[in-house]
């Protein structure tokens, strides 16, 4: 058996943030239940905006409303950031300003074929290649603490090529030599770009740019919702977020349920 | 707008014989309105009409519908719109009951809106008194969900 490696280099992390490291102070963990989850306990108990997690394995990883995420050392990079907001701080939208955040590091390795299917799925190439999980509880300091919860598949991996097959994409499919260090550094860096724009205008400020990578714009997409299937022609989205879909009821903004592309 | 003159702005439409009342104070617009609301139907799930830019935090409380049919207390509002669930996961025990007594901090619900789960707690000490939307419906932003006396 190899020997799993799972060392991660903190100050290889600091070095690549640069003049933006103080803003940040991350950690790391070998294994965890889910880094959303323990940053959420050290968000109650008074930890920064700025916090980090990595987990080298996450043995309760988390998908929306308890599903599952898959993850395995140096396969993935999973990885919790703690950020606080005001009370007054709309938060529609910030999930899929994280999105953008994501695309924009990675296309700064040269990787093309990036897009985000609505509302923060990364894909490349049409394939998921990571997915974001925001949870926001509200401090007793007058704040509320945002837990951005971010999962991205490094290497193909032969135990998920099995149970889902070709249903995902690895970073490895079109860069094979980049480390978590790197990559997590990178998103970083776009994340604090990212979030002081949201703080200060709105995700409105962020829409333009959330379109430039729409995945499933002018596509015909069903929308699954309690049971429900509509469908219908996808648009844009609004200043909240919300994905407009052209149907026959008319122009629907959807802010939950699944949207898919309809297979021909 | 404080809740103690909002109360009694509510109270005054209720016991006069006027069927809605607009109050502008500032920058702060309040609209209350006494019928009994209709549930929410599904198309408002996805119809909702366009909300204010997020860059400016909408100072408009939405109209208070239904005021006859709140029991007094203070009201816990949805912060942002999106879908309310009682429970943190499918199948898992709701976070809160009528009756039951809450301390600030306790969470009551999670309201989700584009993978974002938006955990609201008890802003007061109290008694749950009123449980203001069903499982899984749509909420708006400023909609009331709880009142804790």
């Amino acid at each position: 058996m190899p020997q799993e490696q799972t060392t991660f280099d903190l100050r290889r992390v600091r070095d690549l943030l640069g003049a933006q490291a103080g803003r940040f102070d991350v950690d790391h963990l070998r294994s965890c239940d889910s880094t959303n989850t323990q940053l959420l306990t050290r968000a109650e108990r008074g930890s920064g905006a700025g916090t980090v997690l990595v987990a080298d394995k996450q043995t309760a990883g988390r998908g929306r409303r308890g599903r599952q995420w898959h993850s395995a050392p140096n396969s993935s990079l999973t990885f919790s950031v703690l950020w606080r907001f005001t009370r007054e701080q709309r938060l529609e939208g910030l999930s899929l300003g994280v999105g953008i955040a994501i695309v924009r590091a990675l296309a700064g390795f040269g990787i093309s074929e990036l897009s985000l299917k609505w509302p923060n799925d990364i894909w490349l190439r049409g394939r998921k290649l990571g997915g974001v999980l925001v949870e926001v509880v509200h401090g007793t300091h007058g704040d509320m603490a945002t837990v951005i919860g971010i999962g991205l598949n490094l290497q193909r991996h032969a135990d998920w090529d099995e149970t889902l097959g070709q249903a995902y994409a690895a970073l490895d499919e079109s860069q094979a030599d980049l480390t978590r260090e790197v990559v997590l550094a990178a998103i970083l860096r776009e994340l604090l770009a990212v979030l002081d724009v949201f703080s200060r205008q709105g995700f409105a400020a962020l829409v333009d740019d959330w379109m430039r990578y729409h995945a499933m714009l002018g596509s015909e997409v069903s929308i699954e919702q309690s049971g429900l299937v509509r469908s219908g022609r996808c648009g844009g989205i609004d200043a909240l977020g919300r994905l407009e879909v052209d149907t026959d009821e008319g122009l629907l903004r959807i802010f939950g349920g699944e949207v898919s592309l309809r297979r021909a | 707008m404080d809740l103690r003159k909002l109360k009694k702005l509510i109270d005054l439409v209720q016991e006069s014989g006027i069927s809605e009342l607009e109050v502008t104070e500032g920058e702060e617009k309040v609209r209350i309105a006494k019928h009994l609301a209709a549930p929410a139907p599904q198309v408002s799930y996805m119809t909702a009409p366009p909300a204010p830019a997020a860059a400016q935090p909408a100072a408009i409380v939405p109209a208070v519908d239904a005021v006859a049919a709140l029991p007094a207390g203070h009201i816990v509002k949805s912060p942002m719109v999106g879908t309310f669930y009682r429970s943190a996961s499918p199948g898992s025990e709701a976070f809160v009951k009528e009756g039951q007594n809450v301390s600030a901090g306790d969470a009551l619900c999670l309201i989700e809106a584009m993978k974002l789960m938006n955990e609201i707690e008890a802003d007061v000490a109290g008694t749950i008194k009123a449980i203001l939307v069903e499982n899984g419906q749509p909420v708006e932003y400023g909609q009331p969900l709880f009142v804790i006396g």
